[in-house]
């Protein structure tokens, strides 16, 4: 009954992960060449390792890997504007057998072009485009390209407390603009909500180097599947369709600050819920409450 | 550029300085980021403020601010030399208070680490844990080892003032608690120097201060104060001294923080004070040395620029408020 053709598939391949670190020092080190107060640079680095839940109607178990690598180099062009350049890969692989609706791999490769700009005495407004190929790569073509646009705006009340005002748009999407709030404030000296998304947490700063926290994580996207998609799996309707995957975890973690501008991280808890949501075809493929496990690497210079 | 190497150019600066001494707005708008300064306004309460430019010295940030008050520029330049922030809580500055020429032991007499305030056993957890600290190495054992922590502090904060005052710069200690040595007198001529056009602005008084190299005939006498006050939740002391010279019809103050416990190294308030049509015209430039901004750039950068504006602004608005009460 399981089949388990696409297991190779789904399991992270090393050599990739370590070609993309390479590939990311690289591009650091060409920047930092140049490197000032003017310039910095920003890599955010994170696996997890999801265990298996039942996807809804199916009874099938599916267990996932992800992985996501965003490098960015912000330069200072004037006294109030910032230039953001960069790029990303994020990667979701499903353990998934044959017969079944849900994609094996959802994948991300983009560009990273935006501002971040002063636009009041307490304004700071960030716009984000990411250009590049949302798709589950199994035939790649120029209907797999996307480019999802982010536009915050964050008020710096005081040290302690600021807001966040944001929109996602991404025309693909059964639902192109999503907007956000968040809000993060330091209400003692060890204590802060920092209650931003797309991970909302509550932080707790056990010392100068290690930081506790709880919370949630949200992620996920937009992508198209392949023309065979459906066909493989036994629902045709899903052939080249549109997906907007979601999934929302709910645990605890550990920072530990290795420098002032190294951090790794350590998270564990439940994936509360996956969504994909084939939505033009009104077909959702849900499964709940699978144990996963995250590490992160934040750093910048 | 070093300001040593200026030296040759202060009689230059100077002649060209007293060409335009009486375009006080000019001046302030060729060196600082306002495009519009109008005194008018400026007296009827409008503060102007803004970032200043990106430094080069990695440890330094600087903002600048703009108002003006209705009274004599001698008069303003006099209660800024002295100005105490502690009837404002809102800065939560909990002691301000003015130093003899000739430091005792009994002017500390207001520092009381005993509270259980988390700021003030924050500061006292680190004394003991002899790290985190601005202090010497001799000064981190001494306090660690100390019985009364309080009476450790008010020693060696006694000690600084007396060693400031006998030997000027020179008697300042490097912090080595951190493990590197970080003398706070170079951290305040990097600041200077990255911001060249300002240090040559403000020459007079920095130089009858004694921070810019070059022999003075009659060095200003500072104003020398202590403080209590709480930044990013901890508890924080510093020492500092606040210089005046009159040039001209114009008044300059140097107000000098040679030595902080912690969070910062080093920060150097400037403030250019003209008589203009209706009252005062003051012009402040801060510069600020901190060790976490080596590491912050980018957004975080703008954002701590942002907030320091703000926190300066709201301090200005007390010293104005107070520059109205007559005395």
């Amino acid at each position: 009954m399981y089949d388990s053709r696409f297991e190779g598939e789904t399991m992270m391949n090393p050599l990739r992960i370590i070609t993309g670190v390479i590939l990311v020092g690289m591009l650091a080190s060409v920047a930092r060449a140049e490197n000032s107060t003017r310039i910095s640079e920003e890599l955010n680095a994170d696996y997890s390792y999801a265990g298996k839940a039942t996807v809804n109607g199916t009874g099938v178990k599916v267990d996932e890997h992800s992985a996501d690598v965003k490098f960015v180099v912000s330069s200072q062009v004037t006294r109030d504007l910032l230039l953001r350049v960069g790029a990303e890969w994020q990667r979701f692989s499903f353990g998934v057998p044959a017969g079944v609706p849900v994609p094996s791999t959802l994948q991300q490769v983009s560009a990273v072009i935006g501002c971040d700009y002063q636009a009041g005495s307490q304004w700071i407004v960030r716009a984000e485009l990411q250009p590049g190929i949302y798709s589950d790569f199994a035939d790649v073509t120029g209907t797999d390209v996307d480019a999802p646009f982010i536009l915050a705006g964050v008020y710096l009340a005081n040290p302690d407390l600021q807001w966040m005002f944001g929109l996602r748009v991404d025309a693909r999407s059964q639902y192109p603009v999503m907007p956000a709030v968040g809000v993060r404030w330091k209400f003692s000296d060890a204590w802060t909500l920092n209650f931003m998304l797309p991970k909302p947490r509550l932080e707790y700063d056990l010392n100068d180097r290690v930081q506790l926290y709880v919370g949630a994580g949200l992620a996920g996207g937009t992508y198209r599947v392949g023309d065979r998609f459906g066909t493989d799996n036994g629902l045709a309707k899903l052939d080249h369709q549109i997906v907007d995957y979601q999934e929302i975890r709910i645990g605890a973690g550990c920072t530990w600050k290795i420098t002032p501008t190294i951090q790794l991280e350590a998270e564990a808890g439940t994936l509360a819920y996956r969504d994909f949501n084939f939505f033009k075809a009104d077909i959702h493929e849900r499964s709940h409450g699978a144990l996963y496990g995250q590490l992160a690497c934040h750093a910048h210079f | 550029m070093c300001l040593r190497q200026l030296n040759w150019i202060w009689p230059v600066v100077f002649w060209t300085l007293s060409s335009i001494a009486g375009e006080p707005v000019a001046i302030v708008q060729r060196l600082s980021g306002f495009r519009q300064v109008d005194v008018t306004r400026l007296l009827t309460g409008e503060v102007l403020t803004e970032r200043g430019p990106l430094m080069d010295f990695p440890n330094g940030i600087s903002a600048q601010t703009c108002f003006a008050v209705n009274l004599s520029a001698a008069e303003v330049a006099r209660r800024l030399q002295g100005w105490s922030p502690a009837p404002h809580p809102e800065l939560k500055v909990s002691v301000f208070h003015i130093l003899p020429v000739s430091c005792r032991v009994e002017d500390f007499s207001q520092l009381q680490l005993n509270s259980t305030l988390k700021p003030v056993r924050w500061l006292v957890g680190k004394t003991v844990a002899k790290s985190g600290l601005n202090l010497s190495r001799a000064e981190a054992t001494e306090l660690a080892s100390s019985a009364n922590v309080t009476a450790g502090w008010v020693k060696m904060l006694a000690a600084r003032v007396t060693a400031f005052q006998q030997q000027g710069w020179d008697g300042i200690a490097p912090y080595e608690a951190a493990g590197k040595a970080t003398s706070p007198v170079k951290q305040l001529r990097a600041l200077l120097c990255d911001q060249a056009e300002i240090a040559l602005e403000f020459a007079p008084v920095l130089r009858k201060s004694g921070l810019l190299a070059g022999a003075v005939d009659a060095p200003a006498v500072p104003v020398y104060y202590w403080s209590w006050f709480e930044a990013n939740h901890h508890a924080t002391l510093n020492l500092g001294a606040a210089y005046r010279v009159e040039e001209g019809e114009r008044w300059q103050v140097a107000d000098v923080e040679y030595y902080v416990s912690g969070d910062y190294y080093t920060a150097v308030t400037l403030y250019e004070i003209w008589p203009v049509i209706g009252g005062t015209l003051v012009w402040r430039v801060d510069l600020f040395a901190a060790p976490m901004l080596e590491y912050t750039k980018g957004i975080e950068r703008l954002a701590y620029e942002v907030m320091m504006v703000h926190e300066i602004k709201q301090e200005t608005r007390c010293m104005i408020q107070d520059l109205k009460v007559k005395q």
